[in-house]
């Protein structure tokens, strides 16, 4: 049997590029190995055979397990393709794909119509204004359009009991009985040392290193960031907040923000783009890393795994996936922290740095067990052993759960489906409306600007 | 293990026979255009045909054009800036109003679908079953036929009622005209088969490719600019055991840089080597050797790292012809 992995590879600026590539490399061992990629100059790893997306069709589908790797942009509009028409394993990435779905080519018709699959009740109330007005942020909880994926699938992996949790609650038990939970596995450490780091990087040894890592996106809490920073900038001597990955101006401008405040500027050091082998040095040359997400979508974080393996100490969000994490291995900010929360947690970890080592040093053997590699594709060959097992599937089972969940607090929530009729097509904000007294169901109405006064 | 042997043999099998098919299809055809020089020929067995292959110009288009999946349906046929898909068997119709139309459909079960062209006044070619009797009750056998006495596999050919032998020598003691359960099967000669090719040129406006853009030509030169997308794919159909070496001449040209590196290419969408033979720093010619074992209906992938703009539009290569012949 030959493995298919259907993935954007590197170069690409894709933090699952390097995550696939590396998997596929590990499991080339056990089976002959193809990636899929659309693009016709990544880097082909040593013992893979990369195919055009576009003529899979090539490929014996009796001879063919296919392992799909999707995420939430566009480089995965092929993997979205050919998740459907050649059904395998999924690895979910994101658990919600809006982004995706609404960048990967599909007609106006063809993405409001898998808007009315994924969220049937709310559909007649919102597509009219998406066709008029386009997406609003609150879409992004209303359509994860992850149920052809999920429903197609022979099998899904998921990173976290929260993603296995969320997909459970949404689709049912039949689907979820397909969903295997296998940590994103820790990178290998940094060759260099953190002294070795800084010298490369022109960074002086005795600065005091902020680093935060990826895309700077607005659920990364920059705002929280900017704040801390500030706070800090004046009490902590040789201070660098370094913001080693893109910034998109037009995704959250992070560079005006920084701008606007001189304290900030005069710390802050933007590296651009990284690719994954230049990512190591930075982590190795910080001295505390924050990893925020407020509102998760149910991702995972490939820098925070490599910071782990490097055992930087880590701020992340009490929330999804990153509350699993061990406490004595991150520090969890609480989801209604502020930057002086922030900013008070790393004075903390930079004045204890008896603390910090402790931290790094249970980050680094979680890192070496319950997250090494070897275990992650163990893991995985358990779960390819088992869709071969299941090779047939009925499509029909698993209906959807007529109610939808979100995560808003890090605990999963179910909410009644929006299926009013009535329901405003100018929906100017999103009022979240308690129902009742089980803290477990929350009930969330759309409101218009109108209404609201 | 032995599944994948079976795949290889299979392959390899497929490509000696499609050297035979186009020997045979390329002698029939050039004794037909030699006794009617406005015979006009159409390869519908698109996207493993076997035209570039015939000494004269054909029309390259699908037969069963509704089943084209969203891949080979999204092919331009030359000179036509549509996609095969959207034009179906509309490339046929200058052969049915000339009255002088051959379109080659593949194997006897392609000819039964497509009766209604003989109907419609286009002549029928197509591979007769090896060693098959007819049946009385074959829907082939109520037409007008011939039967091609040339290189294996034995060729047929189904007449419109409307169309004449066009002068084919009759091998005399074998003719069987008028046949009681249908119509009239004549057996003729090729007289002269066409030499077994050296290879084959195909012309940028000969060429099957997946852009938006259509060849461009000049005082009787063709070429074809490759983009916005960086990958290229040419359909070249079937390619004869013997002829498996491609090379991708590009014309000089001052957008192109880097030719050395920048360049990829795939067979079936799978990255293959390639050698790239400079002519100065801004031509040259790419060579690929197609696997033996890459099946039938052939795309060859054509990468080019640089897009340029020129005039509001994303172009990348300048591609003057693909080269088919001999890999030995």
């Amino acid at each position: 049997m030959m493995l298919c992995h259907c993935s954007p590879l590197p170069p690409r600026q894709n933090g699952i590029a390097d995550y696939a590539a590396k998997v596929a490399v590990a499991l080339s061992k056990s089976f002959p190995t193809i990636v899929c990629d659309a693009g016709p100059f990544v880097d082909v790893p040593a013992g893979i055979t990369v195919i055009d997306p576009a003529q899979a069709f090539r490929l014996d589908p009796d001879e063919t397990l296919f392992v799909h790797h999707i995420g939430n942009n566009a480089d995965h509009a092929h993997v979205r393709k050919l998740a459907l028409a050649r059904p395998g394993i999924v690895v979910i990435h994101d658990l919600r794909l809006l982004w995706l779905y609404n960048h990967c080519g599909l007609s106006d018709t063809e993405f409001l119509a898998a808007l009315a699959r994924s969220n049937p009740p709310a559909a007649p109330g919102r597509l009219p204004a998406i066709r008029r007005k386009g997406l609003r942020s609150f879409d992004y909880l209303l359509f994860d359009v992850l149920d052809e994926i999920v429903r197609s699938a022979r099998g899904i992996v998921v990173h976290s009991e929260f993603g296995r949790r969320q997909i459970a609650l949404r689709f049912g038990a039949e689907v979820a009985s397909r969903v295997s939970v296998i940590p994103h596995f820790a990178f290998d450490p940094p060759r260099e040392t953190k002294a070795q780091a800084r010298l490369r990087l022109g960074l002086e040894p005795d600065a005091v290193v902020v680093a935060t890592f990826g895309f700077a996106a607005r659920a990364k809490r920059y705002d929280l960031v900017v704040d801390a920073i500030a706070a800090l900038a004046p009490l902590v001597r040789n201070l660098v907040w370094l913001q080693a990955g893109p910034v998109r101006a037009d995704e959250y401008d992070l560079e005006s923000a920084v701008r606007a405040k001189t304290a900030v500027a005069r710390v802050t050091r933007f590296t651009g783009y990284i690719p994954a082998h230049d990512l190591d040095g930075y982590v190795a040359a910080a001295d505390v890393a924050v990893n925020l997400r407020y509102p998760s979508l149910g991702e995972n974080s490939g820098s925070l795994s490599r910071l782990l393996s490097a055992g930087v100490p880590c701020v992340v969000t009490d929330t999804a996936a990153y509350a699993e994490m061990p406490d004595d291995v991150v520090v969890k900010l609480p989801i209604e922290a502020d930057g002086r929360d922030l900013a008070l947690v790393l004075a903390t970890l930079l004045e204890r740095p008896e603390e910090a080592v402790a931290i790094g040093a249970a980050a680094r053997r979680l890192a070496e067990g319950p997250l090494a590699f070897d275990r992650y594709v163990e893991a995985f060959r358990a779960v390819i052993a088992a869709a071969r097992a299941h090779r047939s599937i009925d499509r029909g089972a698993g209906h959807a759960n007529p109610e939808h969940h979100i995560d808003l607090d890090g605990a999963s929530f179910g909410f009644e489906a929006l299926a009013d009729s009535a329901m405003p097509v100018d929906v100017q904000c999103l009022d979240v409306e308690l129902v009742g007294g089980d803290p477990e169901r929350i009930r969330l109405r759309l409101a218009d600007a109108g209404e609201r006064r | 293990m032995i599944r994948a042997l079976r795949s290889v043999m299979g392959a390899l099998r497929t490509a000696r026979s499609s050297a035979d098919e186009a020997r045979a299809t390329a002698a029939v055809v050039a004794e037909i255009a030699r006794r009617d020089p406005d015979a006009a020929f159409a390869d519908a067995t698109f996207p493993a045909h076997l035209a570039h292959w015939w000494p004269v110009q054909a029309r390259v288009t699908a037969l069963d054009w509704t089943a084209l999946d969203l891949f080979f349906g999204t092919f331009r046929p030359p000179e036509s800036a549509q996609p095969m898909a959207l034009l179906g068997r509309r490339l046929m119709r200058p052969l049915i109003t000339s009255g002088h139309g051959w379109v080659y459909v593949g194997d006897a079960n392609a000819a039964r679908r497509s009766l209604d062209l003989v109907e419609a006044g286009v002549a029928l070619l197509y591979r007769l079953p090896e060693g098959g009797r007819e049946h009385e009750d074959d829907p082939l056998t109520r037409h007008r036929r011939l039967v091609f006495d040339g290189p294996a596999p034995a060729i047929g050919a189904l007449l419109p009622a409307t169309q004449q032998h066009v002068g084919l020598p009759e091998v005399g003691d074998e003719r069987r005209a008028g046949a009681s359960h249908g119509g009239e099967l004549r057996r003729v000669a090729i007289v002269s088969p066409p030499a077994r090719p050296e290879g084959v040129l195909v012309k940028a406006t000969a060429l099957i490719h997946d852009l938006a853009q259509a060849a461009e030509s000049d005082s009787g030169n063709s070429w074809l600019w490759t983009g916005p997308s960086q990958l290229t794919r040419f359909a070249l159909g079937r390619l004869p055991a013997d002829h498996r070496a491609v090379a991708v001449r590009l014309i000089d040209s001052e957008r192109h840089r880097d030719l050395e590196s920048a360049l990829r290419f795939q067979v079936n969408g799978v990255t293959v080597p390639h050698r790239f033979e400079a002519f100065g720093q801004t031509a040259g010619r790419c060579h690929v050797v197609v696997p033996s074992t890459a099946a039938d209906a052939l795309v060859l992938g054509v990468a080019y790292r640089h897009l340029a703009e020129v005039d509001h539009r994303a172009i990348g290569l300048c591609i003057e012809a693909i080269e088919l012949g001999d890999a030995s």
